[in-house]
């Protein structure tokens, strides 16, 4: 596979024209022209505060109803959790960048070595502080200090109970699946009197060092810590987590870390739409997800932003009912969303009003490249690396087996507002829906009822490497408002159990008890899940990935019309140089590196 | 000084009192023979005082055998003793006994010339004595005679016998009654009382003088006589004695016709001595003895009658006994008896001579039953040589000839038994010059001629009538046939030895070695005693063992071999040694894996196994080409088999390659080919075949390779090469990891 790396896109050659500026509008119309000068430099003494305001802080928007909650060995629904977990928590390495490349950074652990038998010695850092040895004073909402009120440091207690949380977690967790393939049971020798601690490796391989840091780069948890808590707040990485505020925690540096910038805002916001004006106006000066993943006109000051691409870590689909819909109309709905064409509509390509994009790679508007074919999204390894091949078909869509309208329904209330609004105008353009397609908005509760005939959703967060997870897909409970995934396993490794397909517990209404003509595919495919996201072996990973992609292609379970481009946009308050993201790495993963351009 | 002359004195006294005192008689003793001369000491006699010690010095005799009478009248209080040699006590020297030590009143003592004197001692004087004493030097003949003769006229009266009856003996005379055992006894002490005089008498007449007997000597003349006496009655009674014993043997024996012929010869003695005994007497008992004959043929022709064998006759007592004792008696030996004897006589000739043939046979059934070998020519010569000795022993039966005796079971089973003998020695005869033959032959490893001779004897039909012989046939057949068998597996495995070893590391045209003469035996065993199944199995033993070296051994020994010289230097002839290998390997029926592996291992077509993940393990990469000056193809393939818990495994294959394989690798595809299960992997798609480089040590890997969990993986490799040899390649499979980024 290759390596997938983002790097610094150029400033794209054209931009759109900026803006008008209400302010001097009004200033125009009620000051005479005489004082222009003055309110000239008034503007700009207003611009250089606002700008040194957010000096010493990096802020980072989110959605304000859908704060973000930390559990760093589960995915979770809100992209923010997954990059946030990488500042607060460390793992016994840490995975981080530098301008070569990914690399792993000691964190809790200093590794030894590995001996003829594969035993792993790592030397366990006991001087490292977890972060509730701290207590933070705040006042008026403004942090007056941090003061060390205890000494609760890192032991090889935490890393026992971390490991056995994470097997308790089983495939629920890629921590699992990454440390299960390399030490099984997941168990430690030790620690002896230099703390350190000795893992038997498996012998089917010839580990490396990356490899075995790698394995050993899951988050670790103070002992003691809830097993199924919601938000984990105590870490012990660069950053520890302030009292919260309206439910979500800012951020500051540790005492004893070595975070170069000390503060980590989180800023709420209604939805995504003002986003980039947001960061234009200087009141955040990181914007980890542009909407639609594009450039921005209003963000072309390179002297003021520039930006960075990321593999894409959203995807767009239609999910259908299957109690609606049976497998031929399915079928039918997906021709008719095409995701070229949907794309196309979307990033009104061709028109003076399009969105143009960016990649890693520095593609410019290769649209083709976001579309996908399957379920397996065109950007993930298992696509990219050519394990499944999609089948495509270009065969007349038969409108005769439709129903007169198939009712689509979209969800705008949690997240990426500005996409599904103009989406849900462009399936609903005739090009696409043939009058056949009506897409609409609706609430959260008619999801959970299965209101619809195919439901508009954002898929957000998806990994494209080997940990691509298709429980956030086909076994999430259909409530965008509560993220829980509906996992019923056979106890003593007997395997998934049919009870994890209710049609009430999945966007799909499937059911994998109710009978019907398409029981025994379901079933089936319902197994090849289990075994892709359960296995630990990546060749069995392969295979399923294959099985699944032609059952569910005959299924017709959804239209994965496109992946979303992944476009960060950041202040030149920040040195360029120092921010490095990679591929499939969490923007996050290097935050601490992360410097000031000088004042 | 004045200490010590006191001590000196008192010695001198000691010795003093002990010394012997010497009477010196006189007149002076003479050693003349005569009567008793008084011992004198002038007129008186010499007086003895108590308990002190004299001698007296006597002269030698005037010849040898004296003897030196003294009488004396206080033998019994003294003690004293004579000597040739006395030095007053002191020093050795021996008492001469006294002769008449139990006499009362004298004493005599041998004396001869040899010492000049001798020392008449006296030692113990319990009393004052006055010694009476004469002494007298006389001859030792006439001391002791004249001393006994009276006592031997008694002897002689008291033990004679009277002579009446024994001449009384004649044809009239009748034992019938006798006292035999009486008069025996009484003649045996009359008898042996007169020998013992007689005896005396004979050592008396040894010491006399040697001209006494021409002198006048009384004693002399009444020894004379006393000995004429004793010497007729001592024949006398011998006769008498021998007279009474043949009779009562005679009388003993009546009722036993045995009995009497085993006493015929002292019979047929006793009247063969016509100047001994009296005429009448004589005539007496030959009359006795003749009428006994009567008894002998009869008794002889019933022991002939009773013998069941043909052993020598040995009759109890023997038939000459009664042949004697009609020629001592004067008389013809019966005509019957005469036959009998002649039968007899021939009987034992035959019986004799079988019994040196049976001794040939024994000696030959002896070496037999010592379990020889018998592949010596020498022992077949030996017991030619036996069989030849035998035969000139073997007597011709004749015993049948004689009209009565003949008929006798000795006579018939002697007769048999020469038969038989006759038999066995020409059927030994040939059975021994074929088994020579053949030993002959076995040593010149002759083997088609030797098993013909092993044939011809093992169906020869003359050893079936002699059964000795056949048994020896029939083991001389197995031994032979034993023989004949190792001789043949020995040498052929020897030549297929040799051959092997010669040729374990030969190289060139291998095909060729495995069609050599040397894989066959030296000779198809084509007998058996024990039938065709025996045949069958001693040439499978003896295939299956070359056969054993040609599938087996020599293979393995020159896979060995040329492995070991091939791992040695690969460069040196090491595609040669290599399809050496695979053509050894083609004819290599063992089981032992390490040999088929070291073929596997040189055998391009031949998949590698590799069965743990993250070993690299070596191989040499072989061309499937020859040509040996431009540019071949080379293939090698490696079977994953490598336990997985994954329903689907994938690795990652590494492939070390040698540089000049490798080092273009950059500007042109090392690899002509790589298969997985024959379908083709390509550098595209899924598939990464990274290249070979310095920096990565000319590896590269293949990854993923989708293994069949259940059935073979094999992967194949193809690259071209310009030159024609063996290259090391290392692979190695490991598992790919689920990686985070």
């Amino acid at each position: 596979m290759d390596e997938q790396k983002t790097q610094e896109a150029a400033i794209p050659a054209w931009a759109p024209p900026p803006p008008l500026q209400k302010s001097n509008k009004k200033r125009n119309i009620i000051i005479a022209s005489s004082v222009v000068l003055l309110l000239l430099i008034a503007g700009g003494l207003y611009y250089y505060l606002t700008l040194d305001k957010l000096r010493g802080m990096i802020v980072i928007p989110y959605i304000s109803h859908q704060k973000p909650t930390i559990d760093p060995h589960l995915p979770s629904s809100t992209a923010l959790s997954d990059k946030l977990e990488e500042i607060q928590f460390d793992g016994l390495f840490n995975i981080s960048a530098d301008a070569s490349g990914v690399i792993y950074e000691d964190g809790l652990g200093e590794l030894i070595g590995i001996d003829e038998n594969n035993i792993v010695s790592v030397r366990l850092k006991t001087n490292k502080y977890w972060h509730d040895s701290y207590i933070a004073t705040m006042e008026k909402e403004e942090l007056k200090s941090i003061d060390k009120t205890r000494e609760h440091l890192f032991t090889a207690a935490d890393l026992n109970f971390t490991l056995r949380r994470i097997q308790a977690l089983g495939s629920l967790s890629p921590d699992y699946i990454l440390v299960s393939q390399a030490i099984d049971p997941l168990a430690f020798e030790g620690p002896d009197a230099s703390n350190v601690i000795r893992m038997r490796f498996r012998g089917d391989r010839i580990w490396k060092e990356t490899d075995i840091k790698e394995v050993l780069s899951f988050k670790v948890l103070p002992d003691g810590s809830d097993m199924n808590a919601l938000n984990y707040t105590i870490g012990s990485n660069a950053y520890l987590m302030l009292p919260p505020k309206e439910g979500v925690s800012n951020y500051h540096k540790s005492p004893d870390g070595t975070a170069n910038i000390a503060n980590v805002i989180l800023s709420p916001f209604i939805d995504n739409s003002t986003f980039t004006t947001e960061l234009k106006n200087n009141r955040i000066n990181v914007l980890l997800d542009t909407p639609f993943g594009s450039l921005s006109p209003i963000l072309n000051d390179s002297t003021k932003f520039f930006v960075k691409s990321n593999v894409s870590t959203t995807l767009f689909a239609v999910l259908f009912n299957t109690q609606r819909l049976n497998r031929e109309q399915r079928m039918a709905v997906r021709s008719m969303l095409n995701g070229k064409q949907v794309i196309s509509a979307l990033y009104k390509v061709g028109t003076p009003q399009q969105r143009s994009i960016i990649d890693y790679r520095g593609n410019r508007n290769n649209y083709d490249d976001y579309v996908n074919k399957s379920v397996f999204p065109t950007s993930s390894y298992y696509i990219e690396d050519s394990v499944v091949t999609p089948f495509v078909t270009d065969m007349p869509v038969n409108m005769g087996i439709l129903p007169d309208t198939v009712r689509i329904a979209a969800c705008m209330n949690f997240g990426f507002r500005e996409e599904y609004a103009d989406l849900i105008d462009a399936i609903n353009s005739p090009a696409i829906s043939r009058g056949k397609l009506k897409v609409t908005a609706i609430q959260n509760e008619d999801i959970r009822r299965g209101n619809y005939d195919g439901l508009l959703v954002a898929i957000s967060g998806y990994r494209s490497n080997f940990l691509f997870d298709l429980y956030d897909i086909f076994l999430r409970e259909p409530d965008l408002q509560t993220y829980r995934i509906n996992l019923v396993t056979i106890p003593g490794g007997g395997g998934i159990s049919p009870a994890s397909w209710k049609a009430d517990k999945n966007f799909f209404r499937l059911d994998a008890e109710m009978g019907g003509p398409d029981q025994a595919d379901i079933n089936q495919l319902l197994q090849y899940i289990y075994g892709f996201m359960a296995t630990r072996q990546i060749g069995d990973k392969q295979e399923f990935s294959r099985r699944i992609d032609v059952l569910e292609n005959q299924l017709s379970l959804g239209a994965w019309m496109f992946s979303l481009p992944s476009l960060a946009y950041f202040s030149t308050q920040f040195d360029s140089t120092s921010i490095d993201l990679y591929g499939v790495a969490s923007q996050l993963s290097t935050i601490k590196k992360w410097k000031e351009q000088p004042k | 000084m004045k200490r010590i002359f006191p001590l000196i004195l008192f010695s001198f006294l000691l010795g003093g009192c002990a010394a012997y005192k010497e009477l010196s008689p006189k007149p002076e003793l003479s050693p003349a023979e005569r009567g008793y001369i008084e011992l004198k000491d002038g007129k008186d006699n010499f007086t003895l005082d108590k308990d002190k010690k004299y001698y007296i010095k006597f002269p030698r005799p005037e010849g040898d055998q004296f003897v030196l009478a003294m009488k004396l009248n206080a033998k019994s209080a003294l003690q004293y003793f004579l000597t040739d040699r006395f030095d007053g006590g002191d020093g050795s020297f021996q008492k001469i006994p006294d002769e008449l030590a139990t006499h009362d009143n004298t004493s005599a003592y041998l004396v001869n010339r040899l010492p000049p004197e001798y020392f008449w001692v006296i030692e113990s004087v319990p009393y004052d004595v006055e010694l009476e004493m004469a002494y007298r030097y006389v001859p030792q003949w006439r001391f002791t005679f004249e001393n006994k003769y009276e006592a031997y006229k008694k002897i002689l009266a008291d033990n004679t016998i009277e002579r009446d009856t024994y001449n009384s003996v004649d044809d009239r005379f009748s034992f019938s009654g006798f006292a035999f055992a009486e008069k025996l006894r009484q003649l045996n002490a009359a008898t042996k009382n007169v020998r013992g005089m007689k005896d005396e008498l004979v050592k008396l007449e040894n010491i006399f003088p040697p001209n006494i007997a021409s002198s006048r000597d009384t004693a002399y003349e009444n020894f004379i006589a006393l000995r004429n006496k004793t010497n007729d009655e001592l024949q006398f009674q011998e006769n008498y004695t021998t007279v009474l014993t043949i009779f009562k043997k005679e009388q003993d024996s009546h009722g036993s016709i045995a009995a009497f012929l085993e006493s015929a010869p002292e019979f047929a003695e006793f009247v063969s001595q016509r100047d001994r005994f009296p005429r009448p007497m004589l005539e007496k008992a030959r009359t006795t003895f003749i009428r006994r004959l009567n008894d002998a043929p009869s008794f002889y022709d019933d022991q002939l009658r009773a013998k069941n064998d043909a052993k020598k006759i040995n009759f109890t007592p023997p038939a000459e006994n009664a042949r004697k004792l009609y020629e001592a008696c004067g008389v013809q030996v019966p005509s019957d008896f005469r036959t009998l004897m002649s039968f007899v006589d021939r009987f034992n000739v035959e019986a004799s001579g079988m019994a040196l043939v049976n001794e040939k046979f024994q000696q030959i059934d002896r070496a037999f039953a010592a379990n020889p070998p018998l592949t010596t020519e020498a022992l077949f010569s030996d017991f030619l040589s036996k069989i030849a000795d035998a035969r000139s022993k073997l007597p011709e039966s004749r015993t049948l000839s004689f009209d009565k005796y003949g008929r006798y079971v000795c006579a018939t089973m002697l007769d048999a038994e020469i038969r038989n003998a006759t038999a066995r020695v020409n059927a030994s005869e040939t059975l021994f010059g074929m088994s020579q033959q053949f030993v002959q032959r076995l040593n010149a490893n002759s083997w088609a001629p030797a098993e013909a001779i092993l044939r011809e004897v093992h169906y020869n039909a003359s050893f079936a009538g002699v059964p000795a012989v056949n048994e020896q046939k029939n083991r001389i057949v197995r031994s032979f046939e034993g023989e004949i068998f190792n001789r043949v597996k020995q040498v052929s495995h020897q030549r297929v030895d040799a051959f092997v070893k010669a040729n374990e590391a030969a190289i060139d045209n291998v095909p060729a070695l495995y069609l050599d003469s040397a894989f066959i035996p030296v000779h198809q065993i084509s007998f058996s005693a024990s039938g065709e199944a025996e045949v069958q199995r001693k040439r499978a033993e003896v295939q299956n063992y070359i056969d054993k070296l040609k599938f087996n051994d020599f293979p393995a020994a020159s896979i060995t071999a040329i492995y070991r010289d091939f791992t040695r230097n690969i460069n040196d002839r090491g595609v040669d040694r290599a399809r050496a290998i695979v053509e050894h390997g083609k004819y290599y029926k063992g089981t032992d894996n390490q040999i088929r592996s070291m073929v596997n291992e040189c055998d391009p077509n031949i998949s590698k196994w590799i069965i743990r993940p993250k070993e690299y393990r070596k191989l040499f990469v072989v061309p499937v080409t020859t040509n040996p000056r431009g540019t071949n193809e080379y293939l090698f393939r490696v079977t994953l088999k490598i336990p997985s818990e994954a329903q689907f495994p994938v690795f990652e294959i590494n492939v070390k390659l040698p540089k000049e394989v490798a080092e273009k690798a950059g500007t042109q595809a090392w690899f002509e080919s790589i298969k997985l299960n024959r379908t083709e992997i390509k550098n595209e798609g899924r598939h990464t075949i990274t290249s070979p480089t310095a920096d990565n040590n000319y590896e590269s890997q293949i990854s993923p390779v989708q293994m069949d969990k259940d059935g073979n993986n094999v992967l194949e490799v193809r690259f071209k090469y310009p030159g024609y040899k063996v290259f090391e390649v290392s692979t190695m499979a490991q598992v790919p990891i689920i990686r985070k980024n």
